[in-house]
């Protein structure tokens, strides 16, 4: 019963901890983050 | 310049063919302005494909070249006036009434919410700049896409290359493109599919509002469907999948809007609609075949849409089936007819094999991939929105993943797989009651196909299923609306970081590219391409054998789209050999030859060629191949017709 009413909370938290994961676990990110810090070491 | 004006008759008629569309969709019932405005722009899509078909159809038995940019206008207007007599006499004005039941359109207070909206915004402008100011790229778009719609403009035909079964594929995608090539607006080539976009965004905005979500809401939808980096690479490319898919949508929602029609009559124009619009898109794409069937399946489902209230007309599932097949084929027609005729196999280059005895001859399509065990296909996929590992069919290439074929972006992984099972587990208590509800398990189920397709008969191509992902996003919406009303500010800092953190990361590689281009002040072709410049002076109707990578075809037919290039792929099929040689050199015509590093060493000697360039020595680009193009002695474009059109033993 008190999870059914916290339901909406929980959708929420769980969205960022989506996002979250997608931070950590994305390959584009990885691959971003390197390529950002090599164009800024050519710089 | 008779071209250019032929081709703004062509973009005045299509403005004059919305309107008409919007006087169909009216007169059928439909409202709200992004239902109107992206079902509206079916009728001139489809009128236009139909003129070129038309065209296409005279070339195709005649063997001649009739279809040109005058003849298609002319065609063109013909057929969008016969659609709004059609209208006028279908749906006369007193038809068009407002719907009884539908008040004003909620209101739309965006606020803060426009702070995403605009890192949208921005992202696709970096996008235009770059490719406003580029040329096409895209290893299918520059390897058999372009070059395709090119050489139909040469032979002023769609017939393909006579003896290539590769030539037979659906190209209603490459429509505008080949159009645009008789006037040589070469540089509009990257934007032409760049108004898919906004009608993906209009149709799922629309599709969302059908499922009674907020008006905000719907735009979040919309503005995460934007931000799929699949969907933003393709608007700037020459790839189909986006073109394909936004057809796809917008059938979809002439389908879910004629469930609801009043009457029979609207109900048969809206399925009309749809079929005209799913025809689009399997007109681009054949792996469409499958997603347009699940199309079909829901317009059979009628009963359970509407079983008693609310319905003046009986259901009919089997002519519903049939009008939506109609319109199907005035957009597909021509492409079935042309692969039948060359292949034998209507839907080349699908192949249809039963019990090991092949009944429609095509390519195993199974044979070009990795053959992965369904586990370890699983284990790839079942986490990829917050992995994105750069898979393609072909194999693994590790490397930078957003690209045409790869990734869904942060918002869409933090919101969309999490809103599709909120969907699943929460809101139908176990069975969806209202039509609404009925509408999101409907759309539900769609977008789930994909989590079976990919791994399976997409041989894990991941943007065969764009349709599928993007409906996904219409399915989160509901959870969306739910967080945004309840959460506001929470979910607006989350939506924010999540496009804020996508755009960063595809903007990373047009920005480059542009930078690139300002840092080295070279916006000429042939350095964009890194091929020679000689290829841009070749005499027109050159025909350049392209024996270096696929996707330098395109480059090689130069600046004014003059030359006429063989592919590798299709000088084997032709010749039966990988390499040249004196008889097939001289039977097809080849008046040059383009390599790249490393250079053939199986060549037969006493080729009748010598060396006109070669930049082993003096190449700018040092992680480019050399380049080397040969001229082919005794063989000239001046003793044959301009352009004559290229033909088999």
């Amino acid at each position: 019963m008190r999870i059914a009413a916290h339901r909406d909370e929980i959708w929420l938290w769980l969205c960022v901890l989506s996002l979250v994961a997608y931070l950590l676990r994305s390959d584009a990110v990885t691959a971003f983050l390197r390529e950002a810090a090599r164009l800024l070491r050519q710089m | 310049m008779q071209h250019a004006i032929a081709l703004a008759i062509i973009a005045a008629t299509w403005i004059y063919g919305w309107h008409v569309g919007r006087l169909w969709v009216r007169g059928c019932g439909v409202r709200g302005r992004a239902a109107v405005w992206s079902l509206a722009c079916i009728i001139p899509t489809a009128c236009l494909i139909a003129a070129v078909h038309a065209m296409g159809f005279v070339g195709l038995f005649s063997g001649r070249g009739v279809v040109s940019p005058i003849t298609v206008a002319i065609t063109f207007m013909l057929v969008c006036w016969a659609a709004r007599f059609f209208v006028a006499t279908e749906l006369p004005p007193s038809t068009r009434m407002l719907r009884p039941g539908l008040g004003p359109p909620a209101p739309l207070r965006m606020g803060w919410w426009w702070l995403p909206v605009i890192v949208v915004g921005g992202m696709y402008l970096v996008f235009f700049v770059d490719a406003a100011t580029g040329y096409p790229t895209g290893h299918d778009t520059l390897f058999y896409h372009l070059p395709s719609a090119v050489r139909w403009m040469q032979q002023q035909s769609l017939n393909p290359l006579p003896g290539v079964a590769s030539d037979c594929i659906h190209e209603n995608g490459m429509i505008v493109p080949f159009l645009l090539a008789f006037a040589k607006l070469e540089r509009l080539f990257p934007l032409v599919h760049l108004p898919k976009a906004l009608v993906v965004a209009a149709t799922v905005f629309a599709l969302a509002r059908f499922i009674e979500v907020r008006p905000l809401s719907a735009v979040i939808a919309a503005v995460i469907a934007l931000s799929v980096p699949m969907v933003v690479f393709q608007s700037f490319s020459g790839y189909v999948d986006l073109y394909a898919t936004a057809s796809w949508l917008s059938a979809l929602l002439a389908i879910a809007w004629a469930m609801r029609a009043t009457t029979a009559r609207q109900r048969r124009n809206l399925i009309l609609l749809a079929g005209l619009s799913a025809g689009v898109a399997l007109g681009a794409k054949t792996n469409f075949l499958v997603i347009t069937a699940m199309l079909a399946a829901v317009l059979v489902a009628e009963m359970w849409f509407r079983p008693h209230e609310g319905r003046t007309h009986a259901p009919a599932p089997v002519r519903n089936v049939a009008w939506f097949s109609v319109g199907l084929l005035v957009c597909t027609g021509f492409w079935f007819t042309r692969a039948t005729m060359h292949t034998g196999n209507p839907i080349y280059p699908v192949e249809v094999t039963v019990a090991g005895t092949t009944l429609l001859p095509g390519h195993d399509t199974g044979a070009r991939f990795p053959q992965r065990s369904l586990g370890l296909r699983l284990q790839r996929w079942w986490d990829y929105p917050w992995h994105e590992a750069k898979y393609s069919g072909s194999g693994e290439n590790p490397g930078y993943p957003y690209s045409r074929n790869n990734a869904m972006g942060a918002a869409y992984a933090a919101f969309v797989p999490l809103g599709c099972l909120a969907l699943f587990f929460g809101s139908f208590n176990g069975r969806p009651r209202t039509q609404e509800e009925k509408w999101q398990l409907v759309f539900l189920l769609i977008a789930a196909t994909a989590v079976v397709l990919v791994p399976t008969i997409f041989k894990e191509v991941l943007r065969c299923a764009l349709p599928q992902i993007l409906l996904a996003t219409v399915v989160a919406a509901v959870l969306l609306d739910r967080l945004i009303t309840r959460f506001p500010q929470a979910m607006l800092v989350t939506a924010t970081i999540a496009i804020v953190v996508t755009a960063a990361i595809a903007t990373l590689k047009p920005g480059h590219a542009l930078a690139g281009r300002i840092r080295d002040g070279r916006w000429d072709r042939a350095w964009f391409y890194q091929v020679p410049g000689v290829i841009d002076d070749l005499p027109p109707g050159a025909r350049v054998l392209n024996l270096a990578e696929p996707s330098a075809t395109y480059s090689l037919l130069g600046a004014d789209l003059d030359n006429q290039v063989i592919t590798s792929l299709e000088w084997e099929t032709l010749t039966g050999s990988r390499g040249p040689n004196v008889d097939d050199l001289h039977r097809l015509g080849v008046d040059y030859i383009f390599i790249r590093e490393p250079w053939p060493t199986d060549w037969p000697t006493g080729l009748p060629m010598r060396v006109i360039y070669d930049d082993s020595q003096t190449r700018a680009v040092a992680t480019t191949p050399a380049a080397r193009i040969y001229r082919v002695e005794s063989v000239g474009y001046a003793g044959r017709a301009r352009n004559a059109v290229l033909t088999a033993r």
